[in-house]
């Protein structure tokens, strides 16, 4: 790793890190997560409805387009926050939501702010690994959570036809 | 007053309706027969507004369905699809809460009790088989406040005795003053239970 700090940071934000963050960049995306949140819970019911087809949806008085549309803004608001604070953590985001559905079933109302609640314990887990494994030095949060994630995503996709979906 | 006028619509180089017309009135069932691609799940689309007459107009008390917004069409219409994607696990209890509170009927317990839907209201749907899914979809339909009810294929995966419950529930929307319009394609049993047939050809 490079000792000149503007590339050791580089590194940093691709392979993503907590080390860099600090409150004013804590307050800084705070009202993009904001929003986000706002956003993500209120067309949380609606992705409920939504799940059972775009047809049913229609009929069932909600516009699946102007949905979709909605929750794309949701995703922009809360992705492009956090990445521009910590970098791309890698397999978080896909990982947590689907072992939350595993515990809790499909409701997205508890589904979207339990995922939440375990993804932020989860990050902090492995940011604590990151930084005590190998004292003194610290691997990437990034690396940390591919290499624990990717295998993770594997188990998982074996098992998504007994129980991935249907939540055995 | 649920009218078609005159209607025209072509998928592709296939033309399903070059100027169809029917009435449906309050309180009353109307069974839509006829063979496969006759286009009765098409009718069932055009009334429902996911697909758009090419001439010719829909009207639901009196209002174009075309100029309804999405919001508007689910007040005065229900529609059951002949097929819902049930792939997420929820409970057979939330499936039936998606329905809005504004759309709401008031008293779910007797849809849930007749389609007999009680014993199952903390199953899976994903773990349901395709008939008890079938009915699921149907208790969403009914739990919906309209005025007008389109069921797709609503007995194609039921036993005799659910069939007869089914009935039971479109009768007491009858009695309520709704109207409603089924789709089925082996009519001869269930003709009798219907006020008038409509054969599309």
């Amino acid at each position: 790793m490079s000792p000149k700090p503007g590339i050791q940071s580089l590194s940093f934000w691709n392979f993503g890190s907590l080390s860099l963050l600090n409150n004013a960049t804590v307050g800084l995306i705070a009202p993009y997560v904001e929003t986000g949140i706002i956003i993500a819970f209120f067309v949380s019911r609606r992705l409920d409805i939504y799940s059972l087809g775009e047809h049913s949806s229609h009929y069932m008085g909600v516009n699946p387009k102007r949905l979709r549309l909605w929750a794309v803004i949701a995703l922009a608001f809360l992705i492009g926050a956090s990445v521009s604070a910590v970098g791309s953590i890698a397999f978080l985001g896909l990982l947590v939501p689907h072992i939350v559905r595993l515990m809790i079933g499909p409701a997205h109302r508890r589904l979207l702010s339990l995922s939440g609640f375990v993804g932020a314990i989860v990050l902090l887990i492995a940011d604590l690994l990151a930084r005590t494994l190998f004292e003194p030095h610290e691997i990437p949060l990034g690396l940390l959570t591919s290499i624990l994630g990717a295998p993770a995503l594997i188990v998982l996709l074996k098992l998504r036809s007994a129980s991935w979906v249907s939540n055995a | 007053m649920l009218e078609i006028k005159k209607i025209a619509f072509k998928r592709g180089e296939n033309q399903i309706f070059t100027s169809l017309s029917a009435r449906i009135k309050p309180g009353e069932a109307v069974l839509i027969s006829g063979s496969n691609g006759v286009g009765k799940t098409t009718l069932l689309q055009l009334i429902g507004g996911v697909l758009r007459v090419q001439s010719g107009e829909i009207l639901i008390n009196g209002r174009n369905v075309e100029e309804l917004s999405i919001r508007e069409q689910a007040h005065v219409r229900s529609v059951a699809p002949q097929r819902r994607n049930f792939t997420l696990a929820y409970t057979v209890e939330q499936v039936i809460n998606f329905v809005p509170k504004k759309l709401k009927v008031e008293n779910t317990n007797f849809i849930i009790n007749t389609l007999g839907l009680r014993s199952l209201l903390h199953k899976k749907v994903t773990e349901l088989s395709g008939g008890e899914q079938e009915r699921v979809s149907l208790a969403l339909a009914f739990s919906q406040k309209a005025d007008y009810y389109l069921l797709d294929e609503p007995f194609s995966a039921q036993d005799s005795k659910s069939i007869k419950n089914i009935i039971k529930v479109i009768k007491s929307l009858q009695k309520a003053d709704k109207g409603v319009l089924v789709i089925s394609h082996n009519q001869e049993a269930l003709t009798q239970y219907f006020d008038r047939e409509i054969k599309l050809s």
